[in-house]
């Protein structure tokens, strides 16, 4: 059985949010067993035993609610030994029920007001529908909230740090592509394939120097991110006569709150690799400001896809 | 100004000469190595008290004119093997970040 600990408080706002959406007949249990006021307690009395169940309505021909039986008026009856009795005679007659529209929260409140263990759920003529039980609501509950941290886990979230307005039409005939592979974990390689990138760019002597140091700190910096958070990435950078995109795809554990990562100083960076003088918070950062357009994908539990492109002129 | 003309009156062991004869720019001081990406620039020396490989990248992306390695801080064998292989320039000193900055402004690097 639920105490009144385990209701209240309501600290999460995504289970306060549910209890007072949900109604009583999103949670209740429709097949419910219900006897005559006219049957005799010795069958009540087998059927909660046969079944398990600590409760049973009392309704008449129309199934408007009568009265309930509960364990605690079998142990009146068996007391007394009063073997032939009917139910009416020991049922509860002043039932407390529940409308089948009325929210969770307010049934929450019935359960802590009034201690006992069920309620019948009743239209307004006061017809059962249901009964319900602070299991079946407890239960709901985690269902719900399973179910939301799995869509949340899932869900790919978008963010276009910077530009990315526009689709832009590139030219294939005059663009060349540079691939590179990155290796979650080996922090003594973090650099390899973004010098490589700049050394090809720098070694054509077509670049500026700023133009290559703005590819030099972007690719580096999610470079850095791959090696440092992820399992393993690929860096493919497009060179245009116009621009570069720089695409980083990583399988890693990706990035919950990206507006948080953007934050100069935010890290999750482990101890060991900071006392490198990685993990300074400061990676998505110098990419935002380095690049002139930065797109952000990532879905938690999968991987994160990073996008920068660097005009050249 | 060049390399080998501050080791003239910076007291510097130099690790690895790649190229001192070339220009410094000016200078700049960290150990985080974002940081040092966003703010040092082309030709500058770098003071820093990390010593193991990952500076070289940082600096062959930077294309700095060397990395100060302060504090007394033994440089990793497998970084000096990689300022060698890309071309970095590494000095060491007993000094401190400070102190290197002060006795490279007196030098003429400003």
């Amino acid at each position: 059985m639920i105490d009144d600990r385990d209701i209240y408080p309501i600290d999460s706002p995504l289970i306060a949010e549910l209890a007072s959406e949900l109604k009583a007949k999103d949670v209740m249990t429709y097949n419910v067993i219900t006897l005559y006021p006219q049957q005799k307690v010795i069958q009540a009395k087998e059927i909660m035993r046969l079944k398990k169940i600590s409760g049973i309505p009392i309704v008449d021909n129309e199934n408007r609610i009568e009265g309930i039986i509960s364990i605690d008026d079998i142990i009146h009856y068996l007391e007394i030994r009063d073997l032939e009795a009917a139910i009416s005679k020991y049922m509860t007659r002043k039932v407390v029920t529940v409308l089948e529209d009325q929210s969770i929260i307010e049934v929450l409140k019935q359960f802590k007001r009034n201690k006992y263990g069920r309620f019948p759920v009743v239209d307004k003529d006061r017809v059962l529908k249901g009964i319900i039980t602070p299991g079946d609501i407890l239960v709901r509950l985690l269902q719900i909230l399973e179910n939301h941290m799995v869509q949340q886990q899932t869900e790919r979230t978008v963010r276009k740090v910077k530009g990315f307005e526009n689709d832009v039409n590139i030219d294939e005939s005059k663009a060349f592509v540079l691939n590179f592979v990155i290796e979650g974990g080996d922090v003594s390689q973090a650099g390899e394939a973004s010098s490589n990138l700049k050394r090809t760019l720098a070694d054509t002597g077509r670049y500026s120097p700023i133009f290559l140091r703005k590819v030099a700190v972007v690719s580096y910096e999610a470079e850095v991110n791959v090696v440092i958070h992820a399992y393993r990435g690929t860096m493919t950078v497009l060179v245009t006569p116009d621009f570069v995109k720089i695409i980083i795809v990583d399988e890693g554990p990706g990035i919950c709150d990206i507006d948080l990562a953007l934050e100069p100083g935010w890290s999750t960076a482990s101890e060991h690799v900071r006392e490198l003088g990685f993990g300074a918070g400061m990676g998505l950062y110098n990419m935002k400001r380095w690049s002139d357009e930065l797109m952000i994908e990532s879905i938690p539990g999968e991987g994160t896809t990073v996008t920068a492109i660097i005009n050249i002129n | 100004m060049r390399l080998s003309e501050i080791i003239e009156s910076v007291p510097l062991k130099v690790e690895v000469d790649s190229d001192l004869e070339r220009e410094v720019t000016g200078g700049y001081i960290g150990d985080l190595l974002s940081q040092v990406m966003a703010q040092a620039k082309n030709g500058n020396i770098w003071i820093t008290i990390q010593g193991h490989q990952n500076i070289i990248a940082v600096a062959a992306l930077l294309n700095l004119s060397g990395i100060i390695i302060a504090s007394g801080v033994a440089p990793a064998q497998n970084m000096l093997e990689k300022a060698r292989e890309e071309g970095i320039n590494i000095f060491t000193s007993k000094a401190n970040s400070y102190q290197l900055a002060c006795q490279l402004h007196s030098a003429g690097v400003k």
